[in-house]
């Protein structure tokens, strides 16, 4: 281990330490520099593993759909803390109200997103001008809860008794109304807009004729007033008991004031009554994972683009495809690891002319760029029928890691003194045997580095595994993640698992032998 | 004693003369793309399942990734001893290559006792012409399908519109109103050249009518038309006037189909695959086909699309007259099988109850079974160099990198009528 | 040891292996690739082969193609130049910019640091994560939705309003506006697709560098502290030039590296053609035109190059009784 430098500590006179102060200054920014580079490098994993652990809407987005209708959240806020029917939290039904036209507002399509500020307001301005209103009619309708009053109109089977309750009462009711619009209506109530028309329905019983004289006189008072006086709040009482009586239930109050505050949104808003509050939750690329969903690694080690859950084949999954890399990795290095170690015996160890021909010769393969060979190998590996096999990728991987291995070898062999060659040749080995009971034994920190770097080369390698390699019993790694991201899947989260899976190993190999593999390339490079 | 051995040896003859009359079952292999998760998988097994008690037959069959099996079936084709009885195979000039180089046997015979089932025109795409007396046929359809005009009604009914428009003009003003509302109104992966081509390919069908682009795409005329030009510049006018989302250009498939699910878009143009994955999603969803553009030489019914998916039987089989039989059944067994499961539209006529398809799958079936001329996917319909060549130029288009006559131009050279 | 028949047998039998690979799968191909590239074929065996002299490589180089018969002048699809200036703008960006900052950490942590190896160990993840999955996040970064971690940083700070009108005026290409669409545009496509290739190999050419500044002996940096170096000097005259033949492998591997590059495009694009690599194209001519000719070209041309760059890079690198390669 090198010492550290110490140049710091080099005191020569007031011009060096000028220069000290700005050395250290550099050296702070360099550690910062350093450590915004750390942040950098580690994002990857840290974005892996965070999206391996999220749902998959979480990844993608999604519309959320609030649990209740909107309806059903005026209702409990209506319904307040209380339960109590009768104990009505008006502030929040107001506000909910408001909520609701808003986002209502909102779906205007006549409406540009500049005018939505203002036309909130002003639903907002016409829904509180209205409120008092809203609210005194709906008192009102609380008399309907009064049970005693129910049950005064007798809603029983008979048809007779029922229409003898209702006409007499409604020929009551409806007497009160003609005095009513007689005294105020064409006095006190500013017409705006036109009464819209009555419905004409002549032919229907005296039921429907009165109601449908009361909808109209309903609709006539609420739609075209903008003040409200104390006959209106009368004609709305007697209006929700003339609904009353020409139900056979009795009417369920919500309803009634569900269709009043569906009245006061206009038409195509009260659709959305009935519908839930939907918002689109924007995909969490980069956040923390709200909820952690370990099952996408068990889901990942079974997925892939032929996964059938049904089926006993095991193949065609993510583990599969680990094995097959790690087969196709392992046998690659070893083959290596031989090739190399003998044909740097060969022309490091033994004397023989050319043999420095032949070392240039190995190291013009560091130059040659791997897919260039791809149609000529393929084509050879077709001829040899060895497609599709384990070999049709080993073979290459081996050749393409030679070049470098060699290079290597020949730095780490030449550390190994020849005194140990004559002396087990005096003790009687041969060519072989030199090269197995001395050279290989001592070469061990040679197969750590040539491992490592023929690892990296084989282990993610992409091309070569797509193209020669179709079966999906022989898939590689790489193969099998990039596949993860075509059309027919869209599992985000195992895909992340899959591939935190697929990254763990190197990493994992990588920090217990970080060690070893520095001073390898140490090694490696400085004799190289 | 004589007598009764006599009678034993009869017998146990006579036993195993009729056991002779029994015939072993014969052996059939196949390879197919039906991988365990490809959609046609079930169809698939039932389907043989079917034949194999049908036809007293064994087949034996092998299931490989798309792309990787358009490699190891021409790499077969060259040895043809590893080729199979029957094989999967694409119609247009992937087929058709292979036809011409004499692998494929000729169905026209063993098409006779199928012709009620199966509509001549569901094998105009695997009929070839290879000893010049005329085209004959080449290849089983399994199921097909088209490219359909997905519409999200909810949006559109927010613009203002209730239906989906069926003329240009309308589509336009529909567009206006998607844009005026706030509403992207198409969703295209820009980035993802194949998709360009669901766009383009019915505008320039429906402005040059269907023989003309069949011709093209079959290198029998050349690209050089005026009206393609103008077919082009309308796409990219369109794409120019905000008509689809800008994000398309470096969004995959998957994304803009999630978000025109989700409800980003108020209409997606794309195979009819997806009918299944749309009918199930929440919404509003309605099928329909791209407006006409020039009505002299086009019409509403013309679609791009038609049997693709096909079966076709080596000419080095074992009893090929036998194979061809038992492909047609087992296409019409897949076709039958898919169509219920909604994996794609029916070549066949369908003669079962078709009453559990799903409503949008039906829908355009219904549209197909009304179709007035098809025209096969331009890069399945050409051989892999000019179809890629092809590409090539379509990505220049959807970027607006080159214009209509640039596009006519340069494929009037790059892919020259064949001699 | 005697030069006998056996010894000669006994050394073949050593280089047998390295040599079967080495020729079977190396040398092979390329003698093998230069004679595919004299033709035009699209079967695999070769059947319909057509001889074509140097024709393929004239037309990799044209940009433009013209009809014998009626001179219509006509774009062409398969040209390599753009491709190729695209690697060669990579490789000069390798040499001088990732190369630089993998100096400046491998001096940095070489002369001695705390934890210097958890630092490098953290440089040198990006080498091993597959580019697959570099790809999936850089896809992730560059989305032009609304979670598109680029673009959301930059609405955030503000400047997404000003900046990309100014790229759209850049845009030459097409007729669209720029919003945040960084791997729809050429132009852009093209750093986008660079940022994250430059990013993973930093810590491989800092771990080499670094091996080589840890091996500077210890008595040539104390007798130049003595004699009053600042550490510039000292790293210009004494470390550098003394890790001069790492700085050499480096240059050859990034530049080598960069005109074969394949793996980050193919998987962060699509459609490559709007930041096309020579691999990329060679890959799209043999795996979807079926165009063996042509990317046997192709595959001829990189050959070729890399070696060259190696020669030359070799040459540049040459001081005084050094030896080339």
């Amino acid at each position: 281990m090198t010492k550290k430098i110490k140049v710091k500590e080099n005191k020569l006179g007031l011009r060096q330490e000028l220069s000290v102060t700005k050395r250290k200054v550099t050296r702070v920014l360099i550690h910062i520099l350093l450590w915004i580079l750390v942040l950098i490098n580690i994002f990857p994993l840290y974005w892996m593993i965070t999206f391996s652990l999220k749902s998959n809407d979480e990844i993608q987005g999604y519309k959320k759909s609030a649990d209740k209708t909107r309806w059903e959240e005026i209702e409990e806020a209506i319904v307040g803390v209380t339960g109590n029917a009768t104990d009505i939290a008006w502030d929040s039904f107001e506000r909910a109200i408001i909520n609701t036209s808003n986002t209502a507002a909102r779906k205007d399509p006549a409406l540009s997103p500049k005018d939505h500020a203002a036309r909130e307001e002003e639903i907002a301005d016409i829904i509180r001008t209205n409120w008092s209103n809203i609210k005194d009619s709906i008192s009102s309708i609380e008399g309907i809860f009064d049970e005693d009053r129910i049950k005064d109109i007798d809603m029983s089977n008979s048809d007779d008794v029922k229409a003898v309750a209702h006409s007499e009462q409604m020929t009551a009711i409806y007497a009160e109304i003609e005095e009513i619009i007689n005294s105020t209506v064409a006095k006190e109530i500013p017409v705006v807009k036109e009464a819209p028309a009555k419905t004409d329905s002549s032919d229907e019983t005296a039921d429907v004729g009165a109601q449908s004289d009361a909808a109209y006189v309903y609709n006539f008072v609420f739609s075209t007033s903008d003040r409200v006086t104390n006959d209106q709040k009368r004609i709305m009482k007697a209006m929700s008991r003339l609904y009353q009586l020409q139900n056979s239930e009795v009417q369920d109050p919500w309803e009634s004031i569900k269709a009043s505050v569906g009245n006061m949104m206009g038409d195509d808003m009260k659709d959305m009554l009935d519908q839930p509050e939907t918002e689109y939750v924007q995909p969490n690329h980069v956040g923390l994972p709200s909820e952690l969903h370990w099952e996408n690694y068990e889901s990942a080690l079974k997925i892939g683009k032929y996964y059938d859950p049904d089926s006993s084949v095991k193949r065609n999954t993510m583990a599969y495809y680990f094995l097959n890399s790690l087969v196709v990795s392992a046998s690659a290095i070893v083959i290596t690891i031989m090739a190399a170690f003998m044909a740097t015996y060969a022309m490091t160890r033994l004397v023989w002319k050319g043999r420095k021909t032949m070392n240039k010769f190995f190291m013009l393969g560091l130059t040659i760029p791997i897919h260039a060979a791809i149609v000529p190998v393929y084509m050879i590996l077709s001829r040899l029928g060895w497609l599709n096999t384990y070999q049709a990728l080993i073979i290459p991987y081996a050749a393409f890691s030679l070049a470098m291995a060699i290079l290597i070898s020949v730095g780490f062999m030449g550390d190994i003194p020849y005194d140990l060659d004559e002396a087990a040749f005096l003790d009687g080995c041969g060519i072989w045997g030199i090269f197995f009971r001395v050279i290989v034994p001592l070469m061990m920190p040679a197969v750590a580095t040539v491992g490592i770097y023929t690892f990296l080369q084989c282990w993610n390698e992409l091309l070569f595994a797509t193209i020669f390699v179709s079966d999906g019993k022989f898939r590689t790694l790489p193969v099998g993640v990039q596949q993860l991201f075509g059309q027919y899947t869209t599992d985000w989260g195992p895909i992340g698992a899959a591939l935190s899976i697929a990254t763990l190993p190197t990493l994992i190999v990588y920090i217990a032998l970080s060690k070893k593999i520095q001073a390898g390339f140490i090694a490696g490079a400085v004799k190289g | 004693m004589k007598k009764l051995v006599a009678l034993v040896v009869a017998a146990i003859m006579l036993l195993s003369l009729t056991s002779v009359f029994a015939e072993a079952p014969k052996t059939i292999t196949m390879w197919c793309i039906a991988t365990e998760s490809d959609a046609n998988r079930p169809a698939y097994e039932a389907a043989i399942a079917e034949i194999e008690a049908q036809y007293n037959v064994k087949i034996e069959w092998e299931a490989f990734e798309n792309q990787s099996y358009k490699t190891k079936i021409k790499a077969a084709m060259a040895d043809a001893s590893t080729l199979p009885d029957i094989f999967f195979t694409w119609a247009g000039a992937f087929c058709g290559d292979f036809a011409k180089a004499g692998n494929v046997y000729c169905l026209e015979d063993a098409y006779k006792a199928y012709a009620d089932a199966l509509p001549a025109v569901m094998l105009q795409n695997a009929s070839y012409d290879v000893d010049g007396n005329g085209a004959k046929p080449y290849a089983v359809p399994l199921t097909m399908n088209i490219v359909t005009l997905f519409a999200n009604m909810d949006l559109l009914k927010q613009a203002g519109w209730d239906a989906v428009p069926t003329t240009y003009d309308d589509l336009i003003a529909c567009c206006d109103d998607l844009v005026a509302a706030g509403i992207i109104p198409f969703g295209c992966s820009g980035s993802e050249t194949w998709c360009v081509t669901e766009y383009l390919e019915p505008i320039i069908e429906k402005t040059i009518g269907y023989e003309k682009l069949n011709k093209i795409f079959a290198g029998t005329e050349s690209w050089d038309d005026a009206d393609i030009a103008t077919a082009v510049d309308t796409f990219q006018y369109m794409i120019n006037k905000g008509y689809f989302d800008p994000d398309g250009l470096s969004l995959g498939n998957d994304q803009v189909k999630a978000n025109f699910i989700a409800g980003k878009y108020a209409f997606y143009q794309n195979g009819s695959w997806n009918c299944g994955e749309v009918n199930d999603a929440e919404g509003n969803f309605q099928v329909a086909l791209f407006p006409v553009m020039n009505a002299e030489k086009a019409t509403y019914g013309q679609v791009i699309g038609g049997p693709s998916d096909s079966l076709a039987v080596a000419a080095t089989a074992e009893d090929p007259a036998f194979v061809a039989d038992v492909a047609f059944a087992l296409g019409k067994a897949i076709c039958h099988y898919g169509y219920l499961a909604g994996s794609g539209l029916p070549a066949w006529t369908p003669d079962y109850d078709t009453s559990a398809v799903k409503p949008l799958v039906a829908a355009v079936a219904d549209i197909v079974a009304n179709s007035e001329g098809m025209v096969l996917f331009g890069d399945t319909a050409m051989s892999a160099d000019p179809a890629n060549i092809y590409l090539d130029y379509v990505s220049k288009v959807y970027g607006c990198a080159i214009d209509g006559a640039g596009f006519v131009a340069g494929l009037t050279e790059a892919l020259p009528v064949a001699e | 040891m005697k030069t006998t028949g056996t010894y000669k047998l006994h050394i073949l039998l050593f280089l047998l292996p390295g040599l079967i690979l080495f020729i079977g799968i190396l040398i092979a191909p390329i003698v093998m690739s230069v004679y595919y590239s004299l033709f035009d074929f699209h079967q695999i065996d070769g059947s319909d082969r057509v001889f074509k002299g140097i024709e393929n490589y004239v037309t990799l180089f044209s940009r433009t193609l013209t009809n014998p018969v009626t001179g219509n002048v006509y774009e062409n699809t398969k040209f390599l130049g753009d491709a190729l200036v695209n690697a060669l703008l990579l490789a000069l960006l390798s040499t001088f910019i990732q190369l630089p900052i993998a100096l400046l950490i491998a001096l940095r942590l070489g002369k001695g640091i705390k934890g210097e190896r958890a630092y490098l160990s953290v440089f040198f993840m990006p080498v091993l994560i597959s580019t697959v999955i570099i790809g999936r996040l850089w896809m992730n970064i560059y989305d032009p939705g609304d979670a598109g971690i680029l673009n959301a940083g930059l609405r955030a700070l503000g400047i997404d309003q000003w900046l990309f009108p100014k790229i759209s005026e850049g845009i030459t290409s097409s007729t669209l506006k720029f919003k945040g669409q960084w791997t729809g545009f050429k132009e852009t496509a093209l750093i986008a697709a660079f940022i994250p290739i430059l990013w993973q190999y930093v810590g491989y050419h800092a771990l080499l560098m670094y091996a080589g500044v840890k091996g500077v002996p210890t008595d040539l940096l104390e007798a130049a502290s003595l004699d009053g170096c600042t550490e510039g000097q000292v790293n210009r005259l004494i470390i550098i030039p003394y890790i001069k033949p790492i700085l050499r492998v480096c240059v050859v591997f990034a530049v080598t590296g960069s005109l074969k590059s394949f793996d980050l495009v193919y998987a962060l694009m699509k459609d490559t053609t709007k930041a096309e690599l020579p691999s990329t194209l060679m890959y799209k001519l043999l795996y979807l035109h079926n165009d063996y000719g042509m990317g046997s070209t192709i595959a001829v041309i990189l050959i070729v190059l890399c070696f060259a760059f190696a020669l030359l890079i070799s040459l540049i690198f040459r001081s005084r009784g050094e030896k080339v390669a």
